[in-house]
């Protein structure tokens, strides 16, 4: 197992490096300069050289690309163009609100989400299928940042129980992570329907009913648990994914999140940032498709077999 | 059935419970006799904490809180004495000598002297960032304890203008030399009535009252500036009253806020920003101008005012906007005339029309007008393709490179003289820099260095007025329209003023009792 996860863990290098390239290289050959980001329109051309000068833009491609990453495997990951901050100072500031609002959209989704799959699946084509069904197909329509509009009204505006903006308080969180959830929780509801009714015409599960077993046992304990792969496949997925920050949620919840901070630098052409910030959420989106393999193994005992074998 | 409502139950309890909990808790102080706190929104995050490291709009209004200018753009008002208490000019206009106010005290607790002056400018003057404002000054002086001379590079009828903007802010020499650039930027140190708390980047900049300021405590204590980008936010968050002041709000939201008890929506005079077609006039299609001046007679510049700015915003004949000094509302560009377009279009050698291509920020606020530009000017023939671009690369692309052949872009004054676009855009001595139009006439450019150089309001009028005929005739761009700044507020909060130059003092603001 501890020989796996190491080999998982090494494989990450190259993967790293290969997108600090197709990063480095994207942000190099597009157009737009930083030092004119820096200094506005208006600035003389004097001093937009002189800058560019400063922030060491004017050298070869490929050395630029060989010092950032001698400097990178060193640990220095250069200062952001624009405020002259090492990068992953704000980075590792931002990255708790981000990862608490993933934490809590994927726990309400999870809790809110998984029930309702397995219960529309155990009672197919009734009508609570029907609404979860219709429910999960309308929350896939409505992009997050649309939902955290309709939050707002209703719990901010009308309601007047909970804040809109801000991440002063557990309170400021319960509205972005709701947001967060409405779309994975669609995913979850339609992908635990599925995965249930899959294995809920097995044999096994006719074999476990024939002899007599009890309703939520068959239920839980050999629908659910065998259908559990998939379902954590995806619940790993788009945690990951959301680890990388919700742009949308956080400009509509005023969060200071990840997203907005990547897309600030993309816009700025803050390269330093961007390269920091795609390498920070690959490493993090590489743990929690390690840990996920890993709970494979304790969902499922084959897979750990084919571990332990390779 | 009797499940199905059971699991329901079961799913809205913890909701429910979450929704009285929060409920529950402390809400905000309502109070206002005794509110001395403020939340002002601004739509994105500030650059650096040191003023004269930025020079952009969002920066400037948290810069001129901490930071004091000799010269204060008071708004309503106009220049008034900042940190100085009266200047005057050299016979030839080179040399300013400011006497300074006496007894102010700089955040940490030092006397302001003539040296901090001095070092303030000149590490303006020095600053990449300033240098539109600063780069017609040459160094300034300590003559003694109260005195501070500039030395300018030439005379420059705006200069006093330049001196309020909050990049040539003064600063504690002390602090700066103690702590360096980068510790001078994470522990300010200026004469403003608000010092620096803590700056939590992306999400907030709090501040309190400097108590020894020198024109006594303002109303506000704590001040809090709250970063919301997206504006439909900060526009219910002013609803619901967690922000107090929402600087240029989105004219989506005009209706909806000016309709709500609690929330006063002042729309200002005029604004800074100046809509424009700007042409490259070197490239194959636009070195034409009767061409240029074809398309000149086919805007109608009203039907933009309505259709992109429902009709709060001017049309603007003049290259110069009303909330600028030389405007003049008498002033006639080329009227609406389709058939002299079209006359002028077949003069230009296109009888059968032409496509081209404009390259646009993806912005709506170019993209929508151009879009009312794109259905004027089929009406001639003349087939505009858009080419969007993000901002970064049409910077680059268009005003550095000149890669292009017409544009629709605005032209944003940094300081109320018409001299910062039209020597910027148009002199060329500025061709390879701000002068992205490729326009180059020894005239217009005698016209502008005179004017530039006078400090007389009429001779520079007159001037500017020459220069627009200039502008009308030769077309190297075409001005279209003006928009008005807008500000909205709590209604219990008095002093917001909406201020084209967007400099908001918050000392200025007190809550109703």
């Amino acid at each position: 197992m501890f020989h796996y996860i190491g080999k998982r863990l090494l494989m990450m290098i190259p993967v790293i490096l290969g997108i600090s390239f197709i990063i480095f290289t994207i942000m190099n050959f597009t157009l737009g300069d930083p030092a004119r980001m820096i200094l506005g329109e208006d600035a003389s051309p004097q001093d937009v050289a002189a800058l560019r000068e400063e922030l060491g833009l004017n050298g070869p491609f490929p050395l630029r690309y060989f010092n950032y990453v001698k400097d990178a495997v060193q640990g220095d990951f250069g200062t952001s163009y624009r405020n002259r901050q090492p990068v992953f100072q704000e980075i590792f500031d931002r990255f708790p609100t981000t990862f608490k609002i993933a934490f809590f959209g994927i726990l309400i989704a999870v809790f809110v989400g998984l029930p309702i799959g397995i219960l529309s699946a155990v009672k197919q084509y009734s009508i609570i299928d029907t609404v979860s069904t219709m429910g999960a197909m309308l929350l896939t329509a409505m992009p997050g940042f649309f939902v955290g509009m309709l939050l707002i009204l209703v719990f901010n505006l009308q309601l007047d129980l909970l804040p809109a903006t801000g991440i002063d308080s557990w309170k400021h969180f319960i509205l972005p992570s709701m947001a967060v959830a409405s779309v994975t929780m669609a995913t979850f509801i339609r992908m635990t329907r599925s995965a249930m009714l899959e294995v809920i015409r097995q044999d096994y599960v006719r074999t476990a009913r024939a002899k007599g077993a009890g309703r939520s046992r068959i239920v839980f304990r050999h629908c659910l648990r065998n259908a559990l792969l998939p379902i954590v496949t995806v619940i790993g997925m788009n945690f990951a994914h959301q680890l990388g920050g919700t742009v949308m949620i956080e400009a509509v919840f005023a969060i200071p999140g990840l997203g907005s901070h990547m897309v600030n630098a993309v816009r700025q052409k803050d390269t330093p940032v961007v390269m920091a910030a795609v390498i920070f959420v690959a490493v993090v989106a590489g743990f929690v498709n390690l840990l996920v393999d890993v709970l494979y193994t304790y969902i499922d005992p084959r897979v750990k077999t084919q571990y332990t074998k390779g | 059935m009797k499940r199905f409502y059971r699991i329901i139950a079961l799913l809205l309890i913890p909701a429910l419970a979450a929704a009285v909990l929060a409920g529950c808790g402390s809400q905000q102080d309502s109070d206002a006799s005794e509110k001395d706190s403020l939340i002002f929104s601004i739509n994105a995050d500030i650059v650096t904490t040191d003023c004269h490291m930025a020079r952009d709009t969002v920066s400037g209004i948290v810069h001129y809180q901490m930071y004091e200018t000799l010269v204060r753009n008071q708004p309503g008002e106009g220049l008034v004495p900042g940190l100085a208490k009266e200047w005057s000019f050299s016979e030839d206009n080179t040399q300013i000598l400011f006497t300074l106010q006496e007894g102010v005290l700089f955040h940490n607790g030092d006397e302001m002297t003539a040296e901090d002056v001095a070092f303030s400018l000149n590490r303006a003057i020095g600053s990449a960032f300033t240098s539109s404002y600063s780069n017609t000054m040459d160094r300034a002086e300590a003559v003694d304890d109260t005195h501070v001379r500039l030395y300018m590079k030439q005379a420059f009828g705006p200069v006093l203008q330049c001196l309020s903007a909050s990049c040539m802010g003064i600063v504690s020499k002390r602090a700066v030399e103690e702590l360096g650039d980068e510790g001078f930027a994470a522990a300010p140190v200026g004469t403003g009535p608000y010092r620096l708390l803590q700056w939590r980047s992306g999400e907030k900049i709090e501040m309190e009252a400097f108590s020894d300021y020198w024109r006594g405590n303002p109303a506000i204590h704590n001040l809090t500036f709250s970063i919301m980008t997206d504006k439909n936010t900060a526009a219910i968050a002013l609803e619901s009253e967690e922000i107090d002041v929402l600087y240029s709000p989105d004219t989506a939201d005009r209706e909806q806020l000016s309709s709500l008890d609690n929330v006063q929506f002042l729309d200002g005079d005029g604004s800074l920003y100046m809509w424009v077609i700007a042409f490259n006039n070197e490239s194959e299609i636009f070195s034409n101008k009767t061409l240029r001046e074809a398309i000149s007679y086919a805007i109608d510049r009203e039907e933009m005012v309505v259709g992109f700015l429902d009709g709060f915003g001017e049309a603007v004949e003049m290259p110069i906007v009303p909330s600028i000094p030389g405007y003049d509302p008498t002033f006639e560009n080329h009227p609406l005339d389709l058939e002299k377009a079209k006359q002028l279009m077949a003069d230009a050698g296109y009888p059968d029309g032409l496509t081209v291509t404009i390259k646009l920020n993806q912005s709506s606020s170019y993209t929508r007008p151009a879009e009312i530009l794109q259905a004027q000017l089929r009406k001639i023939g003349v087939n505009l393709e858009f080419e969007l671009m993000e901002r970064a690369a049409f910077l680059q692309d268009v005003t550095t490179d000149c890669n292009y052949d017409v544009t629709l872009f605005m032209f944003t004054a940094g300081y109320t003289d018409a001299d910062y676009v039209l020597y910027g855009r148009m002199h060329s001595s500025n061709l390879g820099g701000t002068n992205y139009l490729k326009y180059s006439n020894p005239q217009v450019d005698q016209l502008l260095d005179q004017a530039r150089a006078s400090s007389d309001s009429e001779e520079r009028e007159r001037l500017y007025w020459k220069v627009s005929e200039y502008v009308r005739d030769d077309v190297p761009f075409i001005p279209l329209f003006t928009d008005n700044v807008c500000i909205a507020a709590n209604s219990k909060l008095t002093g917001v003023v909406p201020n084209v130059n967007e400099a908001h003092y918050v000392f200025d603001y007190a809550w109703k009792q």
